[in-house]
């Protein structure tokens, strides 16, 4: 139980740094090199789509909408979660290794491919991309997130029949 | 023993089952709640950081949250622009060549963005130019030197305001280029405008065969007769046959008719007597706008438009065209006609609406004040209201002032705003029909009262502002508002605020601009500050910023404009303001500090775009090139014209 809590606590510490990790000096050069290679992500996907696109830095700019990333949108919190999570599993290492190549590009791809589907519904109906932006991801991402956290727990709670003395 | 009863081995195991599920639950309950604290926690946190200003919107397309708001605010220093105004441009020393003079107006106030295809826009730019004569530095003499760079000019913008350069200076020299530019459709109104000022024979032999081959197309036809009408008075039985065939067309005095296109001082005395003895009325009124429109610069005897603005027995729509022309010409009898026209019963809306246009240069008079008050006020009245609520706002008599204090604060949202709309445009009446600026302290403080509304939108507060500004352009506390104004702006609407203010502002805002130039590593923002830098009213005659914009603004376009060909996509579909746009940048920037090396790269930007946004659908790529290669032809054309003349 006691090797639980410590867990938890690694787990928050790691949330509160990556969350307030944009107004720290040392870590904004890395949100700007994210926000530069995600930007550069969706501008590919989104010109192979067909999109008309300009990229600028961080920002992508589409016909009549554009996006920029932002060190609160570019998916460091969401990484740095899992990744944390990942690490803290009671699994043996190997599989730990599985699951970070799964995790890390997996939550990049998941940001750009978010952040795509904000620009070409925004490039047509401004407004619903801002609920999508505004509403719909966060309340996702959320859930996502949640589900996840508590999938850890009951991993990690001590099970029962660990409990039983032989 | 005492205390708990001792438990079998079995029973002991199962109850620590229990127990370790009872704490998994628990574990669960407490990881959802510690959950939904973190999600509420971020969010407060982000929300609190997008109200501070300093996190921009995730979608937000202005390119770099952090470059700017941090670094606006009054007391910031910049290092490297200086702080002393200079009074003079490091190269005006050296006395500029004609084409030097022109590029040098063409690069400034976005001359070069208005269409000269139209008449009207031809009109309006060679009136600014008669009018400027005085100050405008070409002449009659530098005709042949600007001709003979005509032909290298690719721009259609560039090569119609040298056209209405060549028209305004009346150069007969420039005839044989107007006529050979008359049947291209963009040049025609420019061309035509030389053909009618140079006095030619020629030239009027070319309009008038090629009005007789006009056909349908009204515009060419109107472009045209505008031509043939600033040829003089021997064109006049020319002008009322179209102005009478115009009308059977079904032509409204609404519309323009030939005889109103006039422009020649020669020409007012037959207009007057077409004004007078003519037995249309829509002809009379179309004689009397050409005979205001011959004396839209000097003073003339205007007395006999009393008589026919007077006249119950006159046609409403003579009556009207002689108030308007009242007012152009002599305002403040257009006060009496009003005076004679509400002891009329039942007068028509459009005469009083004239009358009340024309009151508004001229002052109220006294007796018909609380008239105008019960027309501004009543709901129902539309444009009636306006007109009167426009006749109060230019009003300098401080009873009218402080009744419209009293009034400001009872008005709503939209009232308020149509009142600061019309008190800022104080601004616009000519000189000697208003006395100065300055308001009634009453009407002051009730603008200033207004700025404490936290509802107050940003609309009506740019306005209260500029109201402030004008009544006292050294305010301190106008311009800590203005600041105000400008950082509580959502990131997108920044730049647009900044055009707003800038001038409020003063020197303070090239420092801030000049700093987000600096820092930023985007493209777009970079542009920007060059672009709002060089817009700054009297900027380009500040050397510090000349010595920017020389030496960094234009090698930065230089290296970064090749690979950043896509950002025009923004000045097409973004949501930017006009004046965020690559081309316009590119042309003010480089035709006045470019240099011939420069033209090459202009011209080359074409194909990096073909190249760079080969993926773009080809109805967008066509309409983008087009833009982008009128701008690199207007800036590489105003190269040229400032090597003209120069060994």
């Amino acid at each position: 139980m006691v090797r639980l809590l410590v867990k938890t606590a690694i787990l928050v510490f790691a949330g509160m740094v990556a969350l307030l990790s944009e107004w720290f000096t040392l870590t904004r050069p890395m949100h700007a090199a994210l926000g530069r290679w995600t930007a550069t992500g969706v501008e590919r996907v989104a010109r192979t789509m067909g999109q008309p696109t300009y990229l600028d830095a961080r920002s992508v700019h589409g016909f009549g909408y554009s996006v920029l990333v932002t060190p609160e949108c570019d998916g460091l919190v969401a990484a740095v979660l899992l990744v944390t999570g990942v690490t803290l599993l009671s699994l043996p290492w190997r599989r730990k290794l599985l699951l970070f190549l799964l995790v890390i590009p997996g939550v990049f791809a998941a940001n750009v491919a978010r952040i795509v589907t904000i620009l070409l519904i925004g490039t047509r109906n401004e407004q619903a991309a801002d609920i999508l932006h505004e509403i719909v991801f966060p309340v996702g991402v959320t859930l996502v997130l949640g589900v996840l956290w508590v999938r850890w727990l009951s991993h990690e709670a001590p099970r029962p029949s660990e409990s039983t003395p032989r | 023993m005492t205390g708990k009863p001792e438990m079998s081995y079995e029973r002991a195991g199962t109850n620590r089952v229990v127990a370790a599920a009872r704490d998994a639950r628990k574990l669960k309950v407490f990881g959802v709640i510690l959950f939904l604290f973190a999600a509420v926690g971020y969010a407060l946190i982000r929300e609190r950081g997008r109200a501070e200003g300093p996190v921009p919107r995730a979608t937000s397309h202005a390119p770099d949250g952090e470059a700017l708001p941090r670094a606006f605010g009054p007391d910031r220093r910049v290092e490297g622009i200086a702080d002393e105004d200079a009074a003079t441009d490091p190269v005006a020393s050296v006395e500029p060549t004609p084409g030097q003079v022109l590029a040098d107006v063409m690069s400034i106030d976005s001359a070069l963005e208005d269409d000269l295809s139209h008449w009207e826009a031809v009109d309006w730019l060679a009136f600014a130019m008669i009018e400027g004569r005085p100050t405008f530095r070409v002449s009659r003499e530098d005709v042949p030197e600007l001709l003979a760079g005509f032909e290298q000019l690719r721009s259609s913008r560039v090569r119609q305001f040298l056209l209405v350069t060549f028209g305004a200076l009346e150069a007969a020299e420039a005839t044989e280029v107007a006529i050979e530019e008359l049947p291209r459709p963009e040049m025609t109104a420019s061309a035509a405008y030389v053909l009618g000022r140079s006095r030619d024979s020629r030239g009027l032999e070319a309009l008038r065969a090629a009005l007789s081959g006009a056909g349908p197309d009204q515009q060419r036809r109107e472009a045209l007769t505008f031509g043939l009408a600033q040829h003089g008075a021997s064109v006049i039985p020319q002008l009322v046959i179209a102005t009478e065939v115009w009308l059977l067309q079904g032509a409204t005095t609404a519309d323009p008719l030939p005889l109103g296109f006039a422009r020649s001082a020669d020409m007012r005395a037959p207009l007057r007597a077409i004004a007078l003895e003519h037995a249309q009325p829509e002809v009379r009124a179309a004689a009397i706008l050409g005979f205001v429109e011959t004396a839209r610069s000097e003073r003339v005897d205007a007395g006999w438009l009393v008589a026919l603005a007077a006249g119950p027995a006159e046609a409403v729509s003579v009556r009207v065209e002689a108030l308007r022309g009242l007012s152009t010409l002599q305002p403040r009898l257009a006060a009496e006609v009003l005076t004679d026209l509400l002891e009329e019963p039942d007068p028509a809306p459009e005469l009083l609406l004239a009358a009340l246009e024309a009151t508004r240069g001229a002052g109220i008079p006294e007796v018909h004040v609380d008239l105008l008050f019960e027309l501004a006020l009543a709901p129902s009245e539309g444009s009636l209201g306006a007109q009167a609520l426009r006749a109060l706002a230019a009003s300098s008599d401080v009873a009218v002032q402080r009744r419209l204090a009293e009034l400001l604060p009872r008005q709503d949202a939209d009232e308020q705003l149509r009142l600061l709309q019309e008190l800022s445009m104080r601004n616009h009446l000519p000189h000697g029909v208003r006395d100065g600026n300055a308001l009634a302290p009453e009407l002051v403080n009730a603008v200033r009262e207004l700025l404490e509304d936290p509802e107050l939108s940003p609309y009506s507060e740019h306005q209260a502002l500029q109201v402030l500004y004008s009544h006292d352009p050294s305010a301190e506390d106008v311009r800590d508002r203005a600041w105000s104004f400008l950082l509580a702006s959502p990131e997108e609407e920044r730049s647009r605020r900044l055009m707003m203010v800038s001038h409020i502002l003063g020197e303070t805002v090239n420092r801030e601009l000049v700093h987000s130039f600096r820092e930023s590593d985007a493209f777009l923002p970079r542009l920007e500050a060059v672009a709002t830098l060089s817009n700054v009213p009297g900027n380009l005659e500040r050397a510090e910023v000349v010595s920017f914009l020389r030496e960094e603004a234009l090698p930065f376009l230089r290296a970064s404009l090749p690979e950043n060909t896509g950002a025009s996509l923004i000045s097409l579909g973004g949501r930017r303001p006009p004046n965020y746009n690559l081309g316009r940048v590119a042309t003010g920037v480089f035709g006045r500090y470019g240099e011939p090396a420069d033209i090459a790269l202009l011209e080359s930007l074409g194909s990096s775009f073909e190249r760079n946004q080969s993926a773009w659908p080809e109805p967008l790529r066509k309409a983008v090139l087009a833009g982008l290669s009128e701008s690199s032809a207007q800036a590489s054309d105003l190269i040229r014209l400032r090597l003209l003349g120069r060994e």
